[in-house]
């Protein structure tokens, strides 16, 4: 219950929406905030990595929402580097949690290989056709262009030792409008 | 409060499968003696069409890059950066970071299985399953429980025709799957997670 009250906190927090403030949030009624929170589910990243490492180990234990803190897990791949500050670090005291960072942070770590990843990268991208160029004039200008951004991420393996150096092209989805739909 | 200049999406929800169906799915059909296997797409997302036109702007350090791959893939960039060193792409696959791409992936998946010949549990969205026997898809990890383990191989080399997939089982009675080692043997199946 602790861990869907923070959440439903942050979103609110989170949104200057006037829906969300309107939202009528009933302390006794578990199951229905957790169906919202999934339905709000784009609300990222950052705010359930947090908590997820923040989180007391008896307060996770004391409710049985299992779900959001194995999706953290899945959502670590897909950060969006909109608050570059906000970089998930990990204290240090073992290497097995990858961390996600930016090409910067990449090549100040003297990570020797950081282009040849991102080529690796880029490479693949060519060969499936995700993307074709295009003309800026070509464009309709009533239409939104969103932003990209490549991340790194150092993968270990379970022993702790450094396998590679992988790269990731991002689009920054978060940039548009997502569907507004609260179930309260 | 919304901006008709930008770009609006339907619906980005996607469906997982609950961990106690996986479960109890193992636990059945591994114990009537069906064969077990376990495969992984391979940068599945950029499997799935995009509907719709999404422009991205890509930045001057990955198109320093981009052009230094000129010679392998032969497209080359420098005729369509604009005055300003900048490049314009529309998106063709649902890329990562997009809202709606988890749900690009998983009816393109479901819809790859579908025209397989297996049809869609009512309740659980992500089990699929035939009189051979089910597949289990977990964003782009598969677990196919089938009578014998012909069949098994014969629809991962059909599903590998049209995407990239690779094998995260290695051929012994344990397999992997969502970060959970399963051990079969012949009185039970045992779950752990030792690389843990």
């Amino acid at each position: 219950m602790a861990m869907s009250e923070l959440v439903v906190k942050r979103i609110i927090e989170l949104t200057k929406d006037p829906l969300t403030i309107d939202m009528d949030v009933h302390e006794d009624d578990d199951d229905a905030l957790e169906e919202d929170i999934i339905e709000v589910e784009p609300y990222p990243n950052s705010v359930y990595i947090e908590e997820a490492h923040n989180e007391d180990p008896v307060d996770t234990e004391m409710n049985d929402v299992k779900a959001p803190a194995t999706m953290n897990v899945e959502l670590v791949q897909q950060v969006e580097p909109d608050n570059k500050q906000n970089v998930v670090e990990h204290d240090g005291s073992d290497n097995l949690y990858h961390v996600n960072m930016t090409v910067r942070q990449a090549r100040t770590k003297n990570i020797s290989n950081v282009d040849a990843a991102i080529k690796t990268e880029l490479n693949s991208m060519i060969l499936k056709e995700v993307f074709s160029p295009i003309k800026r004039t070509d464009i309709p200008k009533v239409v939104k262009v969103i932003p990209s951004h490549v991340i790194m991420k150092e993968k270990f393996s379970p022993d702790g030792k450094f396998l590679k150096l992988k790269a990731r092209l991002v689009a920054g989805g978060h940039t548009y409008a997502r569907p507004v739909k609260y179930l309260c | 409060m919304q901006d008709p200049s930008s770009i609006y999406v339907d619906s980005t929800y996607s469906p997982t499968p609950k961990i106690h169906h996986i479960f109890s799915v193992i636990s059945r059909l591994v114990g009537e003696g069906y064969e077990m296997d376990t495969a992984d797409f391979e940068t599945a997302y950029l499997n799935a069409p995009i509907d719709g036109d999404i422009y991205m702007i890509i930045d001057s350090d990955t198109i320093r890059i981009l052009l230094q791959l000129y010679e392998k893939t032969g497209v080359n960039y420098l005729n369509h950066l604009d005055e300003k060193d900048r490049l314009f792409v529309k998106l063709n696959k649902a890329i990562y970071g997009l809202q709606q791409s988890a749900k690009l992936w998983n009816s393109t998946a479901s819809n790859a299985l579908k025209s397989m010949g297996y049809k869609q549990n009512s309740i659980d969205e992500c089990i699929f399953y035939n009189d051979n026997g089910i597949i289990i898809l977990y964003a782009d990890d598969l677990l196919l429980i089938h009578k014998t383990k012909e069949i098994n191989d014969s629809i991962l080399s059909q599903l590998s025709k049209t995407f990239t997939l690779s094998k995260t089982s290695n051929g012994s009675n344990i397999f992997n799957y969502l970060g959970m080692n399963l051990h079969v043997n012949k009185s039970m199946i045992s779950i752990s997670m030792k690389q843990f």
